[in-house]
């Protein structure tokens, strides 16, 4: 698992130092004010939305999704390799999760944080949004459960609270490590008070190892569940290049294969810029390779129900769907989409490519793009042009439209800046577990 | 582990001892487990699963 002999002294040392040692690279606070510049952007734009409303993005009807439905797809469906990587791989005892797992679940939050922000800012009365909670109101208003909206609501809160919590959880006994070098008090306070009197004792160990099974546990099936309330909020309507029950595992797979993108992403320039070629191996990139080209063939074989669906049904309506994506006027974004998530990551068969950081780098560039762009095609082909001639219209997004999608990307760089500066990125304690050392070398007992 | 621990007036409260891998520490664990000893603990860097056994 580790390309290089380590003890746990050094373990330890390589990974704290970032935090608590290290001097903070230059690229690091530039690349942290661009992100903040980012979130600016958001922040003003999503003010300028409560003050004018919807009508300042390029909404219209019959396309009354836009950016906000898209961009809560992607950036949720990337959240969902951390938890793949978390949950599953940990219940399958893959050992190659041991350092990826950390930033991959930060990830996680991250995105789930900038999807959370699209259906409370796309609904019109954002501040009405709680009116999509259970409470008893005097106003008698309940949530309307026949909508996938509210389940929206409860997908998403779910997933938030159980990614935070398995999130922490694995973070405290690293925290207890962080009090105990670093140098100034004020950090010993910090890290000390989350990592709530962490000791390392075979009792705290125990408890730890339960809690973290159970979420685990809980979270394995939020993997598969999430997305699938994600694509019902289309599944649920009868709009042509919706309605089809491909979509759950359709969008499931396309999560994870988005998800895995977005973790080489992150992965590939921070074991670079940080020296963590030891940690995070080639073995690590080439296995997410591999996820990433088994899901995307999944995701390629969605494409071509849907085209045979279409055909098979004999529907008139979803024959024209499908062949309006391939040459109506969106067309160029449709095969866009087959050269990013289709031909594209057909690379990743050799070996060659996935031997090759800079490669996996641009084969999941591809891969992030060509996630978003199937998302446009899904929203905005399927209601540009539907049942009725007359009602049909194209859809142009605004500027700010735009600055929000880029304002988002701002604040879920900015959140991971911040992360890999203030806590360990890669799980220090799983890191010595897996060293040698920690073998019990003993007969079987019991 | 000390060979002769002293006992004052007061009593031996405890024991502590410090090993330097993995191994030792579990085989003095189930020592300590098979002499009848239950209140025990052992504080370590990561998970060590056999403890579970000798907390029993």
């Amino acid at each position: 698992m580790l390309s290089a002999p380590y003890t746990f002294a050094t373990v330890t040392q390589k990974i704290s130092s970032i935090v608590l040692s290290r001097r903070t690279p230059a690229g690091w606070y530039i690349g942290f004010t661009i992100a903040f510049a980012l979130v600016m952007m958001l922040v003003y734009s999503i003010a300028l939305l409560l003050v004018k409303g919807v009508g300042i993005w390029g909404v219209n009807v019959p396309v009354g999704w836009g950016f906000a439905i898209i961009n809560f797809v992607w950036w949720i469906g990337i959240g969902h390799a951390g938890t793949l990587i978390s949950a599953i791989l940990l219940l399958l005892r893959q050992e190659w999760r041991t350092s990826i797992n950390r930033f991959a679940e930060a990830m996680t939050l991250f995105a789930v944080a900038c999807a959370g922000i699209f259906p409370l800012i796309h609904m019109g009365r954002p501040w009405l949004a709680y009116w999509m909670l259970p409470y008893p109101s005097t106003m008698g208003v309940w949530p309307q459960f026949r909508s996938p909206l509210v389940w929206d609501v409860f997908a998403v809160s779910t997933y938030a609270t159980v990614s935070l919590m398995f999130w922490f959880v694995g973070l405290i006994p690293d925290l207890a490590t962080l009090r105990d070098r670093s140098r100034t008090r004020f950090a010993q306070k910090v890290y000390g008070i989350l990592a709530m009197g962490w000791r390392g004792s075979a009792a705290h160990w125990h408890r730890y190892e339960v809690a973290y099974l159970l979420l685990a546990g809980l979270s394995t099936p939020l993997v598969l569940s999430v997305h699938t309330v994600v694509s019902f909020d289309f599944a649920m309507a009868i709009v042509p290049g919706w309605h089809a029950t491909i979509f759950p595992p359709y969008f499931v797979a396309g999560a994870i294969y988005a998800g895995f993108a977005m973790v080489l992403l992150i992965a590939i320039p921070l074991r670079a810029v940080y020296g963590l070629q030891d940690f995070i191996t080639m073995r690590h990139l080439n296995n997410m390779a591999k996820v990433m080209l088994a899901t995307g063939l999944i995701v390629a074989y969605g494409y071509m129900t849907e085209a045979f669906f279409a055909w098979y049904s004999g529907n008139g309506y979803e024959q024209f769907m499908i062949l309006n994506r391939m040459r109506g006027p969106y067309a160029p974004i449709y095969w866009s989409l087959i050269l990013c998530n289709v031909m594209a990551p057909q690379a990743l068969w050799f070996r060659r490519v996935r031997g090759s950081p800079t490669a996996l780098f641009v084969s999941a560039i591809f891969v992030s793009v060509g996630m978003w762009l199937e998302r446009f095609v899904i929203v905005v082909t399927s209601l540009h042009r539907d049942f009725l001639p007359s009602s049909w219209d194209m859809y142009h997004p605004t500027f700010w439209d735009w600055s929000t999608l880029i304002g988002t990307i701002g604040l879920f760089l900015s959140l991971l800046f911040l992360f890999i500066r203030f806590l360990p990125m890669i799980s220090i304690f799983e890191m010595r577990t897996i060293l040698p050392a920690a073998e019990v070398k003993e007969p079987a007992h019991e | 582990m000390s060979e002769h621990p002293t006992n004052n007036d007061a009593g031996l409260y405890g024991l502590m001892a410090e090993f330097r891998d993995t191994t030792a520490i579990v085989a003095a664990a189930r020592s300590a487990h098979e002499a009848g000893y239950r209140r025990v603990d052992a504080y370590t860097p990561f998970r060590v699963s056999s403890f579970r056994v000798y907390r029993r």
